[in-house]
C-alpha cells in the first residue's frame, strides 16, 4: 500500500528541513490522525457529526488536568494511564450524546454534537482561572478552584511537550509514529466487518435492517470508536506540545478537519494526509494573517464541498488508473 | 444570547416573567424563521449562524458604536434606516446561499449541512477580517426605562416585545392568507404534490430562507445594543433557535412562538438560579432530554 | 406441516385510513404464495408489517410459533425472515461481493460458500467485484434477491421481483424464482404481472382495499368475480 512508501518519504524530512517546518508537519499529522477519526464517522458510518472536537478536547483536557492537579499520583496521571481515563471519558460522552441524537435523522445528530461542543467550551471556560479569584463562579463553587482548567488561556504542562521529547525532530518522528498507528489502526477497523455494517448504514439503512443490522447498536459503536480515536489525538496532541487551552473545543478544529477529509477524499481514511498537508501549507504561507487564512478556507471548503464531493484523492485515484 | 443580569431572587417571579417575555420575543423572531426553514425545506441551514453576524455588524457599521480600542469606520444613520439596511443587507446573502449551496444539492441534506457550515465559518472569518475580533458595542437606539408593575426594564430591550409580536403576526397573516404565504404550507407537507397543483416550489424554498434570515437579521437587530458584538456570535441564537424550533415541533409556527417563551423562561431560571454561565451547558442538558423524552416536541406533525 | 407463519387479525390504520384491514391467513413450511390486488391495496404495507418497518395497530403476526408482531426489523431479520423491496434498494458503496457476504459476516455463518451459491443462483457469478452503483438495473433487483436468499431465510418475501423489467428481463428472474421454487422454500410474492406469478405459485392471496377478498388455488381465485371486479371492474368476465 501507500502508506509505508509515504511513511519512508516523510521520515527522511527532518534531515532536510529547518525546525520550524517541522513544527508545522508535526502539528499535520496529529490533525491528520483526528481528522480520519472523523472520515470514519461521516465517511464510513455516514454520521455527520460537528463535534467531534469534543472528544479531541476530553482527551487532551484529561491529559492535562491529571498532570496538573495530580503529579503525585504517578499511576494516575502518567500519559498511558491519562490517556486511557480520557478515552473512557470520551466514550461515555459519546453514549451520553449519542443515545438519543443517533436514533434521529441527520440534521438532528448534526445539530446535537454541534451543540455539545459549544457547551463544552463553555463549561471549560467557567471553572478557569487558575491562580486569580474566579469572578464567573459563585461562592459556593470555591471546591472547583482546586481543579481548575486554566480558563480561556489554559495551562502550561512542564513535564509534557519538549521536556517529554527533547527536541523537535525526536517529536517529529513520534507523531509521525504516531499518526501511522493510528491511521493503521483505523483503516483495520475499516476493512474489519463492522466497516462493513456501517458502510451499509451510511448506504441505505432501511435495506440495512433488513439484512439484520442494528441501527442504534452500530452507529453508537461507530461514535464511540471515532471518540477513542480522536481522544488519543487530543491526548497525544497535549503530550507532545505541553500546552492546553480552549481552542481544543474549539470549532475551529472541527472545521479544519472535516476540510482535511474533504479535500484529501472522504471514506479513504489516509485521505486525511494529503488534506492535512494541503492545509498545513497553505495556512503557513498565510501565516501574515491568521483570518485570511481562515476566510481562505471556509471558502475553499464551500467550493469543494460543492463541486468535488469526492475530494482530492478519489478523482487522482482515477486519473493515475487505479480503482 | 443575552447574558442576563442576576436577578435577585427576592425580586421574585414577577421579575423572572417579565425578563423571561422580553427574551422569549427575541427568541420567538429567532426561532420562526428557522422553524419555517427547518421545516419547509427540511435542511438546516447553518448560514443562519453568518445571517445574525452579518445583520449585527452591519448595524454596528451604520450607527456607530465603539470597539474596544478603536473607532468606527463609517458616519451614522438614521436609526431606522441602519435597522432598514442592516436587516435588509442580510437577504441578499440569503439568495445567494440558497442559490448556489443549498437548491443544487438539496437532495444530499450532508452535502448542504457541509457546505453552509463552511460559509457560517467564512462569514464569520471575514467579519474577523474587517471588524477585528474585539468585542464591540452597538450605541443603543433608545434610552429611559420603563416600569411594569415593579420590574424596571430598559426601552431598549423591551422593545424587542411589541416589534417581535408584530413581525409574527405579520408573518402569520402572510402564511394564512396570501397565496404565497399557503404555498409555503403546501410544500412543507408535500412538495411533490404542491409541484403537482403548480406552486413553483424552488421559489417557495428561496422564500422561506429569504424570511428566514430576515427574521434572524431581525432578531439580531434588535438586540444588538444589548450584547457585545463579536464574529463568533452567531452560535449561541443558531443553539437556540434550533432548541426552540424542536421544542415547538417541526412545522409548526404557533409552537416554536410559544416554545420560545417556554425556553426562555427555562434559560432564565437557570441564569437566576445557578448563574448565567450555565445557560450554554443546560440548554444542551435540555435539548437531549427533549429528543429522548418527547422527540416530536410539542406541537409537531412527525417525529424528528 | 406446522405452519410457519400464522398472521391473524392484522389490521394498521394511518388516522382515518385502514391500509389492512384485519387479515388473516396461515402459511407452511415449503409453500409459496403469491399476493395480488390492485394498486393502494395494502400489499407492501402488509410487507411492511411482517418485517417489521411498520407496527400493527392491532393482530399479531406468529413465525415459527414466536410471536414476533412488535419486534424491530433487524431482530425479524436475523429470526429468518428476508425481504426484497418495490423499488430495489442496495448499497451503492459496496461490492456485489460485499452485499452477499455482510448478511452472513453478521450471522457467522460460511461466508464463501454461501455467497458462492447465492451469486451463482441469481446469475452474477463473476461480477464479485463490480460496485454497486455500476450494475443496471436488472442486476441490482437479481442482487437484491442474493442478499435475500444468502442466509437461507426460513421465509422469503418479494416484493414485485419483476417489477420494472423488460420482457426480456423477466426470465431471467422467472428462472431464478422457479428455482427457488424447486427448492422448495416458504415465501410470499407481491406481484402485478399475473401471467409470471401464476407459473410459480399454486395459492394466491388477493386484496383490495386493506382486507383480504381471496385466498385460494390460483385458478379458482382468478376466476372469482370479486376478484376480476376488484382489478378490471364489473362486466369484464361477460365479455
Amino acid at each position: 500500500m501507500i502508506l509505508p512508501a509515504l511513511a519512508a518519504g516523510l521520515g527522511i524530512l527532518p534531515l532536510g528541513l529547518n525546525p520550524y517546518a517541522l513544527i508545522v508537519l508535526t502539528f499535520a499529522y496529529i490533525y491528520a490522525a483526528a481528522a480520519a477519526s472523523w472520515d470514519l464517522l461521516a465517511g464510513y458510518a455516514g454520521q455527520l457529526s460537528f463535534g467531534q472536537v469534543a472528544f479531541f478536547g476530553i482527551g487532551g483536557y484529561t491529559v492535562a488536568l491529571l498532570a496538573y492537579h495530580f503529579p503525585y499520583w504517578y499511576w494516575l496521571s502518567n500519559p498511558i494511564s491519562a490517556t486511557v481515563i480520557g478515552i473512557l471519558a470520551s466514550v461515555v460522552f459519546s453514549v451520553f450524546i449519542g443515545a438519543s441524537s443517533v436514533r434521529m435523522r441527520g440534521p438532528y445528530f448534526a445539530a446535537v454534537t454541534f451543540i455539545s461542543v459549544i457547551v463544552l467550551q463553555q463549561i471549560v471556560i467557567i471553572f478557569g482561572d487558575c491562580g486569580a479569584q474566579s469572578v464567573a463562579l459563585p461562592t459556593r463553587f470555591d471546591w472547583a478552584h482546586k481543579y481548575c482548567t486554566g480558563g480561556q488561556f489554559g495551562l502550561m504542562l512542564p513535564s509534557y511537550g519538549a521536556a517529554l521529547f527533547g527536541d523537535n525532530r525526536l517529536t517529529y518522528w513520534a507523531s509521525l509514529l504516531y499518526m501511522i498507528v493510528s491511521l493503521a489502526s483505523m483503516m483495520l477497523v475499516v476493512r474489519s466487518r463492522y466497516g462493513l455494517y456501517f458502510k451499509c448504514i451510511r448506504d441505505d439503512e432501511i435495506a440495512a435492517q433488513a439484512i439484520g443490522i442494528n441501527l442504534t447498536k452500530y452507529k453508537l459503536i461507530a461514535f464511540a470508536i471515532s471518540a477513542v480515536f480522536c481522544s488519543v489525538a487530543g491526548s497525544w496532541y497535549v503530550l507532545a506540545t505541553g500546552m492546553v487551552n480552549t481552542d481544543m473545543f474549539g470549532y475551529g478544529y472541527n472545521f479544519l478537519w472535516i476540510e482535511m477529509v474533504v479535500i484529501g477524499g472522504m471514506t479513504t481514511i489516509i485521505g486525511t494526509i494529503p488534506g492535512a498537508l494541503f492545509v498545513g501549507i497553505v495556512s503557513e504561507l498565510l501565516r501574515a494573517n491568521a483570518a485570511i487564512a481562515l476566510a481562505v478556507f471556509a471558502a475553499i471548503f464551500v467550493i469543494v464541498v460543492r463541486f468535488l464531493p469526492e475530494g482530492i484523492l478519489p478523482l487522482l485515484r482515477r486519473k493515475i488508473g487505479l480503482r | 444570547m443575552e447574558v442576563q443580569p442576576i436577578v435577585p431572587f427576592a425580586a421574585g417571579l414577577e421579575t423572572v416573567l417579565v425578563y423571561a417575555a422580553v427574551v422569549g420575543a427575541s427568541f420567538s423572531l429567532l426561532s420562526v424563521g428557522f422553524s419555517l426553514m427547518f421545516g419547509v425545506a427540511k435542511i438546516i441551514d447553518f448560514t443562519y449562524i453568518g445571517y445574525v453576524v452579518a445583520a449585527s455588524y452591519l448595524v454596528y457599521t451604520f450607527t456607530g458604536g465603539t470597539i474596544v480600542g478603536g473607532s468606527t469606520p463609517f458616519g451614522t444613520l438614521p436609526i431606522g434606516a441602519a435597522l432598514l439596511i442592516s436587516v435588509v443587507g442580510v437577504l441578499p446573502i440569503a439568495v445567494f446561499v440558497e442559490r448556489t449551496l443549498i437548491r443544487p444539492m438539496i437532495h444530499n441534506a450532508t452535502a448542504v449541512m457541509m457546505a453552509t457550515f463552511g460559509m457560517a465559518l467564512f462569514i464569520q472569518y471575514l467579519a474577523t477580517l474587517v471588524w477585528g475580533p474585539m468585542v464591540a458595542s452597538v450605541v443603543p437606539y433608545f434610552s429611559g426605562f420603563i416600569t411594569i408593575s415593579h420590574t424596571v426594564v430598559s426601552v431598549q430591550r423591551f422593545v424587542v416585545l411589541p416589534i417581535g409580536l408584530l413581525a409574527i403576526f405579520l408573518l402569520v397573516a402572510f402564511i394564512a392568507y396570501t397565496k404565497l404565504g399557503k404555498s409555503i404550507v403546501a410544500v412543507s407537507d408535500d412538495s411533490d404534490a404542491a409541484w403537482l397543483v403548480g406552486i413553483n416550489v424552488n421559489a417557495t424554498y428561496t422564500l422561506t430562507i429569504v424570511l428566514a434570515a430576515g427574521f434572524a437579521a431581525t432578531a439580531a437587530v434588535l438586540t444588538a445594543p444589548t450584547v457585545g458584538l463579536q464574529p463568533g456570535m452567531g452560535w449561541s441564537p443558531f443553539t437556540t433557535a434550533f432548541i426552540v424550533t424542536v421544542l415547538g415541533g417541526l412545522g409548526s409556527l404557533p409552537g416554536a412562538v410559544l416554545a420560545s417563551f417556554v425556553y426562555a423562561i427555562f434559560q432564565n431560571s437557570v441564569s437566576v438560579f445557578a448563574g448565567p454561565q450555565w445557560a450554554d451547558a443546560a440548554a444542551l442538558v435540555f435539548l437531549v432530554a427533549l429528543l429522548f423524552i418527547r422527540p416530536r416536541g410539542m406541537f409537531g406533525k412527525r417525529a424528528a | 406441516m406446522a405452519d410457519l407463519l400464522k398472521v391473524a387479525n392484522l389490521t394498521r390504520t394511518f388516522g382515518g385510513l385502514v391500509a389492512v384491514d384485519n387479515v388473516s391467513f396461515d402459511l407452511g413450511a415449503g409453500e409459496m404464495l403469491g399476493v395480488v390486488g390492485p394498486n393502494g391495496a395494502g400489499k407492501t404495507t402488509l410487507f411492511n408489517l411482517l418485517t417489521g418497518f411498520l407496527k400493527a395497530s392491532s393482530g399479531s403476526i406468529r413465525f415459527n410459533g414466536k410471536d414476533i408482531t412488535r419486534l424491530e426489523p433487524h431482530e425479524i431479520s436475523l429470526l429468518g425472515i428476508s425481504r426484497t423491496f418495490q423499488q430495489v434498494r442496495y448499497f451503492q458503496g459496496m461490492t456485489v461481493l460485499e452485499t452477499v457476504t455482510t448478511p452472513i459476516i453478521l450471522r457467522k455463518g460460511n461466508v464463501k460458500k454461501a455467497a458462492a451459491e447465492a451469486l451463482e443462483a441469481v446469475g452474477l457469478k463473476g461480477k464479485e467485484d463490480v460496485l454497486s452503483k455500476s450494475l443496471t438495473y436488472m442486476e441490482l433487483k437479481s442482487l437484491e434477491i442474493a442478499r435475500a436468499i444468502v442466509t437461507g431465510p426460513s421465509l422469503l418475501l418479494l416484493d414485485e421481483p419483476f417489477g420494472g423489467l423488460a420482457r426480456e428481463e423477466t426470465e431471467g428472474i422467472a428462472k431464478i424464482l422457479k428455482r427457488l421454487h424447486e427448492e422448495e422454500r416458504t415465501a410470499i410474492i407481491i406481484e402485478h404481472r399475473l401471467g409470471e406469478l401464476v407459473a410459480l405459485v399454486e395459492r394466491l392471496m388477493v386484496m383490495n382495499f386493506g382486507k383480504k377478498i381471496a385466498d385460494g388455488q390460483s385458478k379458482e381465485v382468478l376466476d372469482a368475480e370479486n376478484v376480476i371486479e376488484a382489478y378490471v371492474g364489473r362486466g369484464w368476465k361477460s365479455q
